[in-house]
């Protein structure tokens, strides 16, 4: 059991459940724990030398382009704005989620 | 990519840092997420304006702020260097120049790979390149790129050789063939057998060069095309040398021919099975003098004999191997007309 790939796949989660959470309930704290948990998935695949790496670092990066101007955006008093930019943040961390299983499974495969 | 792994750490602390301050100061705050990110920021880096967001001027706030400048400014400066010693070091210079060469070798079809690196390494990459064939080296130590630069190697992937990730960007899917130059004989193993369950295909070859008398029957059977001891292919050169002194001359052009050093004359083999259409022809009727200007000068036979004195009523058979003698070019225009049409 690797600690490194535990807390990687908890942040690549994380990322997706607190969107989730933060279009259901626009709260001030969810979107700076979102953020938060966006940008610390985004900085574990930096670097990574994986199979699908780059791809998991491209959709991370298009789900932190969504949420920080979105962040503002809601502190600016543009709710409606910051939760339709979140969407975008949505499906950019659903595409990361499913890559991840994708390379968890090619991992699985190539390890046996 | 992987040079970037090791701004992973400053990164999380930095940002956890900010999510840490900004949150308390929210909170302190009743919620103001723009100041308290910007009361953060000024902390931890050390600009200190004031204390600019409500709630930080109350002695709960002070607490708050003393911690988190106690151990956010050791983790903003502790970053900044990092970010200035990864970017800013001078391998970026080599980082960026093996990212284009790794570009450039995706372009790369029909080369070859030589793992492992030395003097063998260097006149192989230069004889193939004689022939317009292309060379990745794959080789261990990083340390050794300046003198891959000055001895004019253009490809060369540093990594562990049996590894399939560094075959794969040395481009095994695309290569033509494989020479393993390794001195370690469990490494030899290792990438012959790691590069044949790639490439399981009879269009890859796979030469291996060795110094272990006992390694070439393994490595034949762990998928090498041919196994070469090097001390015994040196040790047949010269004695080659030895009982030819008064033929010097001729020796000297047979290796020269056999061994690419010039350029403009070679010698190939013809197999020759029986759907082809030169089985059970004579040489005569074949032409193949004529119309493209190489010769014939030897046939094996399929019992192993070899015959040297062909003449125009000799008969080709099924099974045979014709050893065709001629200027390169005329070579690949019978090759192009005559065996790939």
């Amino acid at each position: 059991m690797s600690f490194k790939r535990i807390f990687n796949h908890f942040f690549i989660l994380m990322a997706l459940t607190t969107n989730i959470s933060f279009l259901i309930y626009p709260h001030p704290i969810e979107i700076v724990i979102t953020v938060f948990a966006n940008l610390t998935a985004t900085i574990l695949k930096v670097g990574e030398s994986r199979v699908l790496s780059t791809e998991l670092l491209a959709t991370s990066l298009v789900a932190d382009l969504h949420l920080i101007p979105a962040i503002f955006v809601f502190f600016l008093g543009n709710v409606d704005e910051a939760i339709s930019l979140a969407y975008g943040a949505l499906a950019a961390n659903i595409v990361s989620v499913v890559l991840f299983v994708i390379e968890t499974i090619i991992d699985t495969f190539t390890e046996e | 990519m992987e040079a970037l792994a090791e701004l992973q750490i400053p990164l999380l602390l930095l940002n956890f840092a900010l999510f840490v301050g900004t949150l308390g100061y929210m909170y302190l705050s009743g919620g103001d997420f723009i100041n308290s990110l910007y009361m953060t920021v000024i902390t931890i880096g050390t600009i200190g304006y004031g204390e600019v967001v409500a709630g930080s001027d109350t002695p709960t706030g002070r607490i708050f702020t003393t911690f988190l400048a106690l151990w956010g400014i050791g983790i903003f400066t502790t970053s900044a260097t990092v970010i200035v010693r990864v970017f800013f070091k001078k391998d970026v210079v080599a980082i960026y120049r093996r990212i284009m060469m790794l570009n450039s070798i995706k372009d790369l079809k029909d080369h070859y790979i030589v793992t492992g690196y030395d003097e063998v390494t260097r006149w192989l990459v230069k004889y193939l390149e004689r022939k317009d064939i292309k060379t990745v080296v794959v080789l261990g130590d990083p340390s050794l790129e300046e003198e891959l630069r000055e001895h004019g190697i253009d490809y060369y992937i540093f990594g562990v050789p049996y590894r399939d990730e560094y075959l794969y960007a040395a481009g095994i899917k695309r290569a033509s063939g494989l020479v393993v130059n390794s001195r370690d004989d469990a490494e030899a193993i290792a990438i012959v057998s790691s590069a044949r369950l790639i490439r399981p295909d009879d269009q890859f070859h796979i030469y291996a060069l060795v110094s272990n008398e006992e390694l070439v029957e393994k490595l034949y059977q762990m998928g090498a095309s041919r196994v070469v001891d090097r001390e015994q292919v040196l040790a047949s050169r010269m004695v080659a040398h030895i009982l030819h002194p008064e033929s010097s001359r001729i020796t000297h052009l047979f290796d020269k021919i056999v061994f690419a050093e010039e350029s403009d004359v070679d010698i190939v083999e013809l197999y020759v099975d029986e759907n082809s259409p030169y089985a059970n022809r004579t040489l005569m009727e074949l032409d193949i003098g004529r119309k493209y200007g190489v010769n014939i000068i030897g046939i094996r036979r399929a019992d192993g004999e070899l015959e040297v004195n062909v003449r125009g009523n000799t008969r080709i058979h099924s099974g045979d191997v014709l050893i065709i003698f001629g200027k390169e070019r005329d070579i690949r225009e019978f090759r192009e007309k005559e065996v790939e049409k």
